[in-house]
């Protein structure tokens, strides 16, 4: 149906193309005026079914048009609020706009905005819908807000919101409106908003009318009134604020009293009463003096700082040595920019204090800068004290930074344990190249504890040549400096390190110590160039060692890495003792790459004890995300992993890393696990995580797990989880996607093979029973079903499917043994190559997945992307036509190919036939076969009974070629005519032929919400509803169609005469319908029922139902067509029945 | 190292600085009688005991006092669980705040609390343990600001990543990432970028539903007073407890609830602590006025070019950090040759505060503070300002408003439902 607005829009923006243009300018002329006829209803629909916008151009977009909209327009949009109804479209709409238009509320569009919102408030129904209107002019609310707003400062449930709005509009006229509210207002529950609003817009007037509430008995009143006068800050006020405060005692209570004096002392001032307030401030501050009254007292001092700075000096000065910790610290942040200005004064104050007072001073002198602040603390790095001079210290490496090293370098034999922790503060974040070089050099002499400190000094700085000084104390006797020097060593360690580290190691006999001379020797080793001189390094080294110190090296290989490496461990580890295996395994698990996966992978199936196999097995799957794999092939690697999994910690391990690739197979294994209480949670996150990632997994068995994995998440955050997987639910569509091909119990749904496609076609019904029994005989003979998996042992002929498929998409996991050999044939015709690419003989270095029977197409896959024999592939396979794509292990190996007939390749290949698994004299293993099948592009035909009545079709399923217009928008797609709103197209799509009398048949399907229409005898040029006629096309069952006229509703002719209501299928459905035109006479029947039948003689004469000009009507032939290109709408096996003729 | 870059990026430190070291006093009670033993401990009174309330009795050095909340079931599944009789319970958060025995008073309530309390009780003089995020608009956030200067208090916001020892998912200490983005190795202006593959994934489905419709009050929940500041709506249970991060009205989904997590460190490594980002443009689908949803890209920009990059999808192949002269990835991998080796030769950040005992025992500003806090909640809450506007919007880091924008500043100031003010 109707083109709305924007869509008109952008058929100019996008008109700069020369394409089509002829369809362009029969659209560009009338544009500017189709919309005067449009109903206000039916553009609002059109509209709210954009929303909520997917993007800011979408949203931008459906901004334009309703910036288009009149005023009266938005009104009766707002209008449509309903109570108990789901009014969520119009919410983002009407928000939408709000906020759009908020950003300049002075232009004419947002007062026409509020206008139109505000009539609606005038009329709308409930509450709620009331509330939220005015919370929207409280965003675009100005002076043309105030009048829409007021009517509510007396009632209940609105007087808040709305107080609040013009307490953020802020004019005089909501000021004015406040004021006379407050003086009609006689319920105290109306008082409280208004005056707060009163107080947030800073009310002057207001004041006088506000005080007398400070006395009111109701605690809320008071304190909304003392909140108001603060804020006001009226000299009015003064008293009876100052009486307030004095009654909470400058203490907190319920009204703030104290607190909201201090505010209003500021306001006072900002008022520019500056006298005023710094008198009041000046008694507050003298008068707050009892414990607990000192954050008051800080407050005041706080004001005094600002207000008088030239008389707040001394006060801070004498406040910066107060006893009570946070005045003071208020004041020396307040006097922090001025004590530059008068050192020497400070120096004096600082000298006289108590030590928690020099502690806060100094610090406070840390945040300042020049040599003249460093000379005042410079002192104190000396003070008896502790707290002091670890303050002078930290103070002293910010001002001075570099310049205290010498100092610092001479306090730390000296220093405490304590101390040396701050000296090693300042001595890590001090710059300059010479910090190390100082240290080590005072390192030799300093006292035990201060190496300790020194040491690791150097170790942050990491440079080797503090190496030597750092060795030498790995002697130390004191069993702290000898800690620290080893704890270094692999910071400081360098290659030319390494004679004197593996010295160390055969010298060194306790664990932790051994640890860090390895993880040095890793520090210098893997400096080395090459991985392969960092393996020849340590193979070398392992020889001259005992077999005790022989484990360090493990860890030193596995850094290096590399299959001499991988190997050497391995060795190791399958001939090694106890103590030399764990270490070679930790060694192995700790790989950084994925060569090490498949020693992995061995031990953990085959090794017996149970504790090296999960460690293991924690490293191989810790490996797959290193692998290039694709995620396909990551998936099969946790699969495998699971199947010798014997922990739940493995388990969990992998399914929080299934999440990580989105799969089909991945969402069913983690399905699996959802029963499994142990790992129950991280199974159901991992679906969670794969559907949400991926919204092209859906169908039925994907709905099933989706929906369980909903009913069993719990924990945190899993309500929110439950929303989104409920919304994910809801947007899956309902097909039944891929179904299952093998139960994984029997061969039900399978069958023996007879002979070939050809020869099966030549049998009689009699003959081909038989064969098929003799057929399954020898199936069963050589397929089982065995833990799951559909095996071919070896014997026999192919297994096929009892159904026949056409165009398809399927997945299915195979594995062969060695020199294994089958395929899948694809409409019963070979094949889908899998192979041993080590049967060089035959051809198989080039792969698995080729078409190996073609002749003239391509017949070798593009890449080798197969698994190990005995490792599990999988198959992605999609045939569409006569065409095969295939992916194995996630990698495109066939890419569109033909499948040529084998059996007679002078024919095309077969439109369906059965899937086989072919037997080919080896073991082959089967699992997780899926099929979804997809529409076949049958060419539609007529009937018999059409083709003798002399219908003639229009569109077949393959092309537009009857048809002329928007092929853009409109195109075909399995067989369907889509319309996709986005695709930037314009305008409609007529049959390229005129009609006069005429039956019309065809099929549409309908998505929600959506609208679309048949234009008959419709011209190409102007609006095809009022130039031509229009039979509206439209899911009338949408809540956003409720205000729709009759005469709109589905099958109507639009505006002239209200069809039936109530025989369309349901969203989702296909709709047959059939259109007669004769004369005057039209009718249309829809899925069987006559739901027009309606003669024009009379609009023509005395005009229509919605009383607009339709021209259309007089029209004796034209083109028909599909009108409107907003929403997604399927049509299909059009034809038509010329009557003229 | 460059001298010009190391001075003016300490500079900024030097404001939050604070004491190094452990000197352990009590000065709350006997303020000014000297330094006090390490072993006195810290009294506390929180407010909101759902789980984010309960999962803080124990920090060290503070024993938990006092509870409060509005829920009944709450009180008692927390007196439950922390076994102590003597603990005072309480539903009005003032009469909590009041007791002279609460040094900190704790606040785990819902965002649009946090404004409110931390300003009541740094009214009361008391010190503040407020959780993330900071505050629901940044007017609140101003206020705190205010309020705290103005009365001496200590404040901690409580995200930890600014000084963690495993900086979400980096696999390293947040001080070592400063460290290379001071010693200028990167290079200058830095890109960072926070999403799924570096380190953060945001597909928090923290959303809220539309439709909602209304439902009876459970008994042992005082609902307006759970509101308290915020517009009156009809009850339904998903607004509230657990749920509550999916309404605007009191959070703003996992940018609300988790975004300051990520985006404080982000503040504290750009070296930004004083300032906020000029711009912020938003890639989303349009937003509901009520519930919160989901989106794709939030880019901010700051004045001297640097940008942070929200990544909603977990998509962008992008490193950590990206300068003109290097990358950083995650696990504290560069592309500059020997990275970390080279890095040992600059100094180290200054050492921060990061023990909220020791904070309050030496009125020390804490680590991550008011200012700071509030500078790295701005961020957050330019950014669901901008979602819910659906544009690009200007910031004036000065005046702390939106730049020709009267809508986005409205947002800034949302005046309170009375009798609630700030």
């Amino acid at each position: 149906m109707k083109i709305t607005k924007s869509h008109q829009r952008l058929l100019s923006v996008k008109l700069g193309l020369i394409l089509a243009l002829c369809m362009a300018a029969v659209h560009l002329l009338p544009a500017q005026n189709l919309d005067v006829s449009r109903s206000t209803v039916t553009k609002i629909a059109d509209l709210l079914n954009r929303f909520p916008a997917e993007n800011t151009a979408a949203f931008n977009q459906a901004m334009k048009q309703l910036a288009d909209f009149e005023e009266e327009e938005l009104t009766q949009m707002a209008l449509m609020f309903s109570e108990n109804a789901n009014n969520e479209n119009l919410e983002f709409a009407l928000s939408g706009f709000a906020f759009h238009v908020s950003q300049n509320i002075d232009s004419e569009q947002t007062k026409k905005t509020v206008r139109a919102y505000g009539k609606a408030l005038d009329h709308l129904g409930y509450d709620e819908a009331k509330a939220f209107l005015i919370e929207k002019l409280r965003i675009i609310g100005s002076d043309e807000a105030v009048k829409y707003l007021t009517t509510y400062l007396g009632s209940d449930r609105l007087v808040s919101p709305a107080a609040r709005a013009l307490a953020s509009i802020r004019t005089i006229e909501a000021e004015k409106a406040l004021l006379e509210a407050l003086q009609d207002a006689d319920a105290e529950a109306d008082l409280l908003p208004i005056i707060q609003a009163l107080g947030d817009m800073k009310s002057q007037a207001a004041a006088p009318s506000i005080e007398p509430y400070v006395l009111s008995g109701n605690e809320e009143i008071k304190k909304v009134a003392i909140y108001s006068l603060a804020s006001i800050g009226a000299p009015s006020s003064a008293k009876i604020l100052t009486g307030a405060a004095l009654a909470a005692d400058f203490q907190y209570e319920n009204t703030n009293a104290s607190a909201e004096y201090i505010n209003y002392i500021n306001n006072l001032a900002a008022n520019g009463e500056t006298k005023s307030a710094v008198k009041l401030a000046t008694k507050l501050h003298k008068s707050a003096n009892k414990e607990g009254q000192f954050h008051t007292k800080a407050g005041a001092l706080n004001l005094l700082a600002s207000l008088d700075p030239g008389k707040s000096a001394k006060l801070l000065q004498k406040a910066a040595v107060s006893p009570q910790a946070a005045y003071r610290n208020t004041a020396l942040a307040l006097i922090r920019d001025n004590i530059s200005d008068d050192l020497q004064t400070w120096t004096k104050i600082l000298a006289k204090a108590d030590d928690v007072v020099k502690v806060d001073i100094l610090r406070t002198l840390g945040s300042l800068e020049g040599d003249a602040v460093l000379n005042v603390i410079r002192p104190y790095f000396q003070s008896n004290s502790p707290e002091v001079k670890k303050q002078a210290i930290a103070s002293g490496v910010l001002v001075g930074e570099n310049q205290i090293l010498a100092d610092l370098l001479a306090l730390v034999s000296s220093s405490s344990e304590e101390e040396l922790k701050a000296i090693q503060g300042a001595l890590l974040s001090m710059g300059g190249d010479n910090v190390g070089d100082e240290v080590a050099t005072a390192l030799p002499t300093a006292s035990a504890q201060a190496k300790v400190a020194l040491i690791q000094v150097l170790a942050a700085r990491a440079n080797p040549k503090h190496m030597t000084v750092v060795l030498a104390e790995v002697n130390s006797g004191n069993s702290d400096v000898k800690r620290a020097a080893l704890e270094a060593l692999h910071r400081l360690a360098a290659p030319s390190h390494l004679d004197q580290l593996v010295t160390l190691l055969k010298s060194e006999q306790g664990m932790q110590e051994l640890k860090d001379v390895q993880k040095a020797i890793i520090a210098a080793n893997t400096q080395h160039q090459s991985s392969s001189q960092q393996t020849d390094w340590a193979l070398k080294t392992l020889q001259a060692l005992d077999k005790s110190k022989q484990v360090y090296l493990y860890d030193v290989l596995a850094r290096a890495g590399g299959t001499r490496a991988l190997n050497s461990l391995n060795e190791i580890y399958q001939k090694g003792d106890a103590q030399q295996k764990k270490a070679a395994l930790g060694a192995l698990s700790s790989w950084t790459n994925a060569e090490a996966m498949d020693v992995l992978f061995a031990i953990a199936e085959n090794d017996a004890n149970a504790e090296n196999a999960n460690t293991a097995l924690e490293g191989y799957i810790n490996l797959v995300k290193a692998t290039s794999s694709a995620n396909e092939g990551k998936v099969l690697m946790l699969r495998k992993a699971l199947e010798v999994s014997k922990s739940t910690a493995t388990k969990q391990l992998v399914l929080r890393q299934l999440s990580q690739y989105p799969t089909f197979q991945a969402l069913l294994v983690a399905g699996n696990f959802l029963d499994d209480a142990e790992v129950q949670q991280q199974a159901a996150r991992a679906v969670m995580g794969i559907a949400l990632a991926e919204p092209s997994l859906y169908g039925k068995e994907v709905r099933a797990i989706v929906q369980k994995t909903k009913e069993v998440i719990s924990g945190q955050d899993s309500e929110y989880y439950k929303t989104s997987l409920q919304k994910h639910l809801d947007e899956m569509p309902q097909d039944e996607g891929f179904v299952s091909l093998f139960n994984g119990k029997d061969l039900a749904g399978w069958k023996g093979l007879v002979a070939n496609p050809i020869k099966r076609q030549s049998m009689s019904a009699a003959q081909l029973k038989r064969e098929q029994e003799k057929a399954d005989e020898i199936m069963r003979s050589g397929w089982a079903v065995e833990n799951g998996l559909l095996l071919f042992t070896g014997k026999g002929d192919n297994l096929a499917t009892e159904k026949k498929y056409g165009d398809f998409e399927m997945f299915v996991d195979w594995k062969i043994t060695e020199k294994g050999d089958a395929g899948i044939y694809l409409r019963g015709t070979p094949q889908v190559q899998i192979w041993d690419t080590a049967l060089v003989e035959v051809g198989a270095e080039v792969g698995s997945g080729g078409l190996y029977n073609n002749q003239t197409h391509p017949s070798k896959p593009l890449k080798v992307a197969d698994n190990p024999v005995g490792e599990w592939n999988t198959f992605y396979i999609k045939m569409v036509g006569d065409k095969v794509t295939v992916k194995l292990n996630g990698e495109l190996v066939v890419d569109n190919v033909v499948l040529e007939n084998y059996w007679d390749r002078s024919l095309p290949i077969f439109p369906e036939e059965q899937i086989e698994l072919q037997a080919h004299g080896t073991y082959v293993a089967y699992r997780d076969i899926y099929m979804r099948e997809l529409p076949q592009n049958k060419r539609f035909e007529l009937s018999a009974e059409e083709k003798q009545e002399g219908f003639e079709i229009l569109f077949d399923g393959n092309n537009l070629d009857k048809w002329v217009g928007n092929k853009t928008d409109y195109v075909v797609e399995d067989g369907v005519i889509v319309i996709y709103p986005d695709r930037g197209g314009n305008g409609n799509l007529f049959t390229e032929k005129e009609y006069g009398d005429f039956i019309f048949r065809f099929e549409f399907k309908l998505t929600p919400g959506a609208n679309n229409g048949l234009g008959i005898r419709a011209p190409l040029l102007g609006d095809a509803a009022y130039a031509g006629m229009e039979l509206q096309i439209l899911d009338n069952t949408a809540d956003i169609y409720k205000n729709l006229e009759q005469y709109q509703y589905h099958g109507s002719l639009y505006g002239i005469a209200a069809a039936k209501k109530g025989f369309l299928k349901p969203v989702g459905e296909w709709n047959y319908q059939e259109v007669r035109v004769k004369g005057d006479d039209i009718q249309v029947i829809l899925n069987g029922t006559e739901i027009l039948n309606t003669n024009i003689a009379e609009a023509k004469q005395k005009g229509t139902l919605d009383k607009r000009e339709h021209s259309g009507l007089h029209r004796d032939k034209g083109h028909i067509g599909f009108l409107g290109h907003g929403d997604v709408v399927y049509f299909r096996n059009i034809r038509v029945k010329d009557l003229s003729k | 190292m460059n001298d010009n870059l190391k001075s003016s990026r300490r500079r900024f430190i030097k404001g939050s600085l604070l004491a190094l070291g452990g000197i352990s006093i009590v000065p709350r009670h006997v303020l000014g009688k000297g330094f006090l033993a390490p072993s006195d401990h810290l009294t506390k009174g929180i407010i909101g005991v759902g789980g984010m309330g309960r999962g803080h009795f124990q920090y060290a050095g503070t024993k938990t006092v006092a509870i409060c909340d509005v829920d009944q079931r709450h009180i008692k599944i927390a007196m439950d669980a922390l076994k102590d009789p003597g603990v005072k319970t309480f539903t009005d958060y003032r009469e909590l705040i009041r007791l002279p025995e609460v040094d900190i008073v704790h606040i785990a309530t819902p965002p649009h609390w946090h404004g409110i309390m931390s300003v009541d009780a740094a009214r009361e003089g008391k010190d503040i343990w407020c959780e993330k995020p900071m505050t629901r608009t940044i007017g609140e956030g101003k206020k705190v600001v205010e309020a705290v200067k103005q009365h001496g208090n200590i404040f901690r916001l409580n995200t930890w990543f600014r000084f963690d020892a495993n900086f979400y998912g980096m696999n390293t200490e947040v001080k070592k990432i400063k460290k290379l983005v001071d010693s200028g190795m990167l290079g200058w202006p830095l890109k960072v970028t926070v999403g799924r593959l570096t380190g953060f994934d945001w597909k928090f489905f923290w959303v809220g539903r539309t439709n909602l419709q209304a439902e009876p009050i459970p008994k042992e929940l005082d609902y307006d007073r759970w509101l308290g500041p915020a517009p009156y709506r009809p009850y339904n249970a998903h607004r509230v407890h657990g749920t509550f991060r999916g309404y605007w009205d009191y959070d703003g989904g996992g940018l609300g609830d988790m975004g300051q997590h990520y985006l404080d460190p982000v503040q504290y490594i750009l070296g930004k602590d004083n300032t906020s980002p000029i711009k912020v443009e938003v890639d989303a689908p349009q937003q509901h006025p009520d519930a919160v949803g989901t989106w794709r890209k939030i880019v901010y920009t700051y004045d001297d070019g640097c940008q942070i990059i929200l990544d909603g999808e977990g998509t962008e192949e992008a490193p950590y950090i990206a300068g003109p002269q290097g990358n950083l990835y995650i696990g504290f991998k560069s592309d500059i040759p020997d990275m970390e080796r080279k890095l040992a030769q600059f100094p180290d950040p200054a050492p921060q505060v990061v023990d909220f005992v020791e904070a309050v025992k030496t009125r020390s500003k804490f680590a991550l503070n008011e200012e700071n806090g509030h500078r790295s909640g701005t961020i957050v809450n330019m950014g669901l300002t901008a979602l819910r506007l659906n544009r690009t919007l200007h910031f004036d880091p000065v005046k702390q408003e939106f730049i020709d924008d009267e809508g986005a500043n409205r947002l800034i100031d949302q005046p309170m439902r009375a009798p609630y003010t700030i």
